[in-house]
C-alpha cells in the first residue's frame, strides 16, 4: 500500500517549515525519483488543493472546509464518552459542558497532582495549518495575561490530533447559572462586573479584545473572585462573517451591534457585552430576547432594550445610566476605555456601599465607637464655605437644589452633599467632617428624619439640623424640634425660606463654633468627647430612672463637652486639693466669665452628704438630665454662678452616696 | 416520509454484517436527507450557507426518535429514550451511510441543474421531486460542474485507495470529524488525517486534470 505510505511522507514533509521541506524530501526518498517526484508534486499542489476544497465546502455550504466552520462531532451527542480517558498528562474526570467552542471537561493532572478543566477545540482547527497556527498565537497570548479576574490558563497542548487548552479549574457557579434563578442583588452584581471589567481592562490594555463576554463565561468561584473564562479563543472563532447559522444563540445575545454587523470590532465590543451581561443579571432576562439568532440581532442592530428602571424598581439611577452607555449602538458614544467604565461603575458602588456601612454602622455600635475615639472629628470646617448635607428619599430634590442654589454653588460659596435617606446621612457626614447643616426630610425609607436626629444628637458634633417636612408633619416637626432640630421649613419648599433658615443656621453654628475655639481647652475637650460621650451614657440611663413627666436632654453635642470639659476641670481641681463646692464654683466663673452665648454649664451631678452638706464628687455638665427628687434642703454647698438668669441653685439628694442634681442657672 | 420503524432493525442488521440491510437503509436515510436539505433550504430563504452536520445530526435524531414514538416505547429508566438507546456503533454506521448519501444527494442537485442548464430539465421535476429541484436551483452552475467533477475523481480514487475516498465521503460529505470518521470506518484518528491530507491532494491533481 504505497498510498499508506504515501500520506505519512506526506504528512511528515508538511510538517517541516517550508523552507527545508525540498532537502528533506531528497533525504527521504534517496534515489527513489518517482517517489520524489510524487511527493514533491503533491506538497506543491498542497495548498491549492487545500484552498480549493475550503473554496468547495464553503460554496456548498458544507462543514469539510477544516477552519471555516465549528464541525460538531456526532461524538458530541454522547460527551461522556471521553470521560475517564488519558489526555496527555490529563485524567478526565468530568463533563462539564460544552459551547460552540468546543467542549469543557474537569480533569487531573497526574503529573502535578492538580485539578484542570480541559477545553478541547474543534477537531477542525487541528488540521489546517495556518489556522491552526492563528489559534496558537492567539491562545498563547491569551496565557500571558496575568490578572486576578482572568482565569489562568495553564498550556495548550495536543493529544491524538486533538487540540486543548489546560486552563485552572474553579469550583463555582457561572453567572449564566446564577441568573437562571432570578435577578441577582444589585450590590453583588455591581461588584462582579467591576471586576470583569479590571479584567477585560488589563486584556486591553495588551491589546486582547475577548469577542464572547458572556452569563457563560464568567465564573464565580467559591472564594468570590470572579475570574473571566475563554480568553481570547472567541477571536479565533469568529474572525468569519457572524450570522453563520451554526451559531450559539447564547452567544448572539451578547454580541455588540458592530460585531453582529460583521464589521471590525474593538475593545468598546466588550464593553457593550459587558454591560449586557450586567443588564442580564440585574434584570434577570436578556436585554435583546429572541428565538432566533436574526430576531436577537435585529434587536441588538435597531432596538432599545426594554428600561431597566421598569424591570428592576428601585435600581439606583447612576446605575442604569452606567449600562444604557455601555449598550449604545454607537460605539463612540460608550465609554471610550473599560477604565472609564470602571470609575463610573465604581462611583455607583461606593454609594452603594456608603448604604450598607452606614447600616452596618448603626447596627454595630463598638465599631461606631472606636470608630470615633480613632477619628476625632474636627470641630469646624477649615474653608469659609458653608457644607450643606441634603437628605431626602427625592432623587430628584439634588438636581433641584444645584438648581436653585447654582449662585451660591458657581461662587464657592456653598457645597452640597447629598444623601437618600437617614443611613446614607450618616455616612456622609463620616466621609465629610466639614458638613455643618444637615437639611433633612422627615418621612424616608430605612431611617427617618426623628431617628436621624437622634442619631446626630449621639455624634458628639456640632451640626444644626433643619427640618424640611410637609406642614401636616407639624406633629413630627414639633418632635423633630426636642430632639434637637434647629428650625424647620415647610413644604413645598419656599426656597428663599429655605436659604434664610440655612443661613441662620450657619451663623448659629459658626457662633457656636467661635465660642467653642475661645475656649483654650478645646483641643483637649475634643479629646475627652468620646470619654465624656461614655461617662454619659454611663451615668445617665443607669443610674437615673427614667420620669415619665420629665423632658429628656442631655444627649447633645455641647452636652458632651461641657461634661467632659467638667469632668476634666472638678478633676484637676480636686487633685489640687480643692474641695467640690469651691472647685464646681470656679467652673461655674471660668465658663461663664467667657461668656458663651448659647449653652452654658447648667448641670451639675455630684456626691453630696446629707449630714455634712458637702459634695463628695462632683461632676458637671449642661441643661439637667432630669430631676430626681426634690429633697429637703440638708445641704447647701456653696457655690456661685455668673449665668444670664442668676438663677439660684436647686440640690436635690437623700443620703450620702446619691447623686444629687442641681441647676445653676 | 421514511419507516422510522425499520430503520433501527436495519442498522442492527448491518451491524451484524448484513450487507442487503444497507442497501435498504441507504434510499431511508437519502430520502430524509434531501427532505431536511430542502427544509433548511426554505428556511433561511436563499440565504449563504446551509448546514450539512446539522442536516445529518437532525435526520439520525428524527429517524431514531421516530422508532420510539412508533411503539415499542422503552422502559424510561433506561438511557432515555430512542436516540440513546441505539448502540454506539449503530450510530456510527448511520453517519457512514449517511456521509454516502448525502454525496448522492449533492450528485442529483448537480445532474438535475445540469440537466436544466441543458435545457432538458423542467418536464423531469416531478411534484415529488420539486424539494430537490428548488435546491438544485440555488446551486450554481460553477457548483454544479464541481461536484460532477469531485464524484468523477472520487470515483477513481476510489479504485486506488478505497479507505481515502470513503474517508473523504464521511469529512466532506458527511460533516464528520476525524474522530467520528475514524470510529465510524474502524480506523486510528492519525491515519484519517493523514488520508484526508493526500485525498484531497490527489482529488485536487485529478480534477484539474479532468480539465
Amino acid at each position: 500500500m504505497a498510498a499508506k505510505e504515501l500520506s505519512v511522507l506526506l504528512e511528515e514533509v508538511l510538517e517541516k517549515p517550508e523552507e527545508t521541506r525540498v532537502a528533506f524530501i531528497h533525504s527521504v526518498c534517496e534515489d527513489d525519483i518517482i517517489l520524489r517526484n510524487e511527493l514533491t508534486g503533491l506538497v506543491a499542489s498542497y495548498k491549492e488543493a487545500s484552498g480549493y476544497f475550503d473554496l468547495l465546502a464553503e460554496r456548498l455550504g458544507m462543514p469539510g472546509t477544516d477552519q471555516k466552520t465549528t464541525t460538531s462531532s456526532f461524538m458530541s451527542n454522547d460527551p461522556s464518552a471521553l470521560v475517564g480517558q488519558m489526555v496527555a498528562q490529563y485524567r478526565i474526570l468530568q463533563y462539564l459542558g460544552g459551547g460552540g467552542m468546543g467542549m469543557v471537561y474537569k480533569a487531573e493532572d497526574t503529573r502535578l497532582g492538580r485539578q484542570a478543566a480541559l477545553k478541547f477545540l474543534p477537531l477542525s482547527m487541528g488540521h489546517d495549518l495556518e489556522a491552526r497556527e492563528r489559534f496558537l498565537r492567539e491562545a498563547r497570548a491569551a496565557s500571558m495575561l496575568d490578572h486576578p479576574n482572568i482565569c489562568t490558563v495553564f498550556e495548550i497542548g495536543e493529544d491524538g490530533g486533538r487540540s486543548f487548552i489546560a486552563m485552572a479549574y474553579y469550583e463555582g457557579k457561572t453567572i449564566e447559572q446564577l441568573v437562571s434563578r432570578g435577578p441577582l442583588d444589585i450590590e453583588q452584581s455591581v461588584q462582579w462586573v467591576l471586576e470583569i471589567c479590571r479584567g477585560l481592562a488589563s486584556a486591553h490594555a495588551k491589546g486582547i479584545v475577548h469577542r464572547d463576554i458572556k452569563p457563560a463565561n464568567i465564573i464565580i468561584p467559591e472564594d468570590g473572585v470572579t475570574k473571566i473564562l475563554d480568553f481570547g479563543l472567541a477571536k479565533s472563532a469568529n474572525s468569519g462573517g457572524m450570522t453563520r447559522e451554526g451559531m450559539v444563540l447564547g452567544t448572539a445575545a451578547y454580541m455588540s451591534p458592530e460585531q453582529a454587523a460583521g464589521r471590525q470590532v474593538d475593545h468598546r465590543s466588550d464593553i457593550w457585552s459587558t454591560g449586557a451581561v450586567l443588564y442580564e443579571m440585574l434584570a434577570g432576562s436578556r436585554p435583546f430576547p429572541g428565538e432566533y439568532p436574526q430576531a436577537i440581532l435585529y434587536g441588538i442592530t435597531n432596538l432599545d432594550p426594554e428600561p431597566l428602571s421598569a424591570l428592576r424598581p428601585g435600581l439606583p439611577m447612576q446605575l442604569v445610566q452606567v449600562i444604557e452607555k455601555a449598550l449604545a449602538k454607537d460605539a463612540s458614544t460608550r465609554f471610550s476605555t473599560m477604565e472609564e467604565m470602571i470609575v463610573s461603575l465604581s462611583a455607583v458602588q461606593q454609594r452603594a456601599t456608603a448604604k450598607s456601612a452606614a447600616r452596618h454602622l448603626v447596627a454595630d455600635p463598638s465599631r461606631e465607637q472606636s470608630a470615633q475615639t480613632t477619628t476625632p472629628l474636627p470641630i469646624e470646617a477649615e474653608d469659609n464655605v458653608l457644607h450643606v448635607l441634603c437628605v431626602d428619599d427625592e432623587p430628584e430634590l439634588e438636581l433641584l437644589m444645584q438648581q436653585r442654589f447654582r449662585k451660591q454653588i458657581r461662587a464657592g460659596e456653598w457645597k452640597f452633599v447629598f444623601a437618600l435617606d437617614g443611613q446614607e446621612a450618616l455616612l456622609k457626614l463620616e466621609q465629610h467632617p466639614e458638613i455643618g447643616v444637615i437639611l433633612t426630610d422627615l418621612n424616608m425609607p430605612r431611617m427617618d428624619g426623628l431617628t436621624l436626629l437622634g442619631k446626630l444628637a449621639e455624634l458628639d458634633r456640632p451640626t444644626r439640623t433643619v427640618v424640611v417636612s410637609a406642614y401636616g408633619d407639624m406633629e413630627k416637626i414639633r418632635t423633630a424640634m426636642n430632639r434637637g432640630a434647629f428650625d424647620f421649613v415647610t413644604k413645598p419648599v419656599d426656597f428663599k425660606d429655605l436659604e434664610t433658615t440655612t443661613l441662620k443656621a450657619a451663623n448659629d453654628l459658626a457662633e457656636y463654633r467661635r465660642a467653642l475655639r475661645g475656649q483654650q481647652q478645646a483641643v483637649s475637650i475634643q479629646q475627652e468627647m468620646d470619654v465624656a460621650r461614655r461617662i454619659q451614657d454611663a451615668i445617665i440611663p443607669v443610674s437615673f430612672p427614667s420620669r415619665p413627666n420629665i423632658e429628656m436632654y442631655g444627649f447633645s453635642a455641647p452636652a458632651a463637652l461641657l461634661m467632659a470639659m467638667g469632668q476634666t476641670f472638678v478633676k484637676s481641681f480636686m487633685q489640687q486639693g480643692v474641695t467640690p463646692s469651691k472647685c464646681l464654683s470656679q467652673l461655674n466663673t471660668m465658663l461663664f466669665a467667657e461668656g458663651l452665648p448659647h449653652v452654658g454649664l447648667r448641670m451639675l451631678a455630684a456626691i453630696l452628704d446629707p449630714e455634712t452638706g458637702e459634695i463628695i464628687l462632683a461632676n458637671a455638665g449642661h441643661e439637667a438630665p432630669y430631676i430626681l427628687t426634690s429633697a429637703r434642703d440638708s445641704g447647701r454647698p456653696r457655690f456661685r454662678g455668673r449665668s444670664r438668669t442668676a438663677r439660684r441653685p436647686h440640690y436635690y439628694g437623700v443620703k450620702k452616696g446619691l447623686i444629687a442634681l442641681g441647676s445653676v442657672d | 416520509m421514511s419507516d422510522p420503524a425499520t430503520v433501527t432493525q436495519l442498522l442492527n442488521a448491518a451491524q451484524t454484517g448484513d450487507t442487503s440491510a444497507v442497501d435498504k437503509l441507504f434510499p431511508l436515510i437519502y430520502d430524509e436527507l434531501r427532505q431536511r436539505a430542502h427544509a433548511q433550504r426554505a428556511g433561511f430563504g436563499g440565504h449563504a450557507t446551509m448546514n450539512t452536520t446539522a442536516i445529518v445530526h437532525e435526520a439520525y435524531y428524527k429517524l431514531a426518535q421516530g422508532e420510539r414514538g412508533g411503539g415499542a416505547a422503552g422502559e424510561h429508566g433506561e438511557q432515555g429514550g430512542g436516540a440513546a438507546g441505539i448502540k454506539w456503533h449503530s450510530r456510527a454506521h448511520f453517519y457512514a451511510v449517511a456521509a454516502k448519501a448525502m454525496r448522492h444527494v449533492f450528485l442529483d442537485y448537480a445532474k438535475r441543474k445540469n440537466r436544466k442548464k441543458r435545457g432538458e430539465g423542467a418536464h423531469h421535476v416531478s411534484i415529488d421531486e420539486s424539494g430537490s429541484f428548488e435546491l438544485a436551483a440555488i446551486i450554481g452552475d460553477e457548483e454544479a460542474d464541481d461536484i460532477m467533477a469531485l464524484d468523477a475523481a472520487l470515483i477513481q480514487l476510489s479504485t486506488s485507495n478505497e479507505r481515502a475516498a470513503r474517508i473523504v465521503e464521511c469529512r466532506f460529505f458527511g460533516g464528520m470529524t476525524v474522530e467520528d470518521t475514524a470510529f465510524a470506518l474502524g480506523l486510528s484518528p492519525a491515519t484519517v488525517k493523514r488520508d484526508w491530507v493526500l485525498a484531497r491532494v490527489l482529488l485536487y491533481q485529478s480534477i484539474t486534470a479532468q480539465n
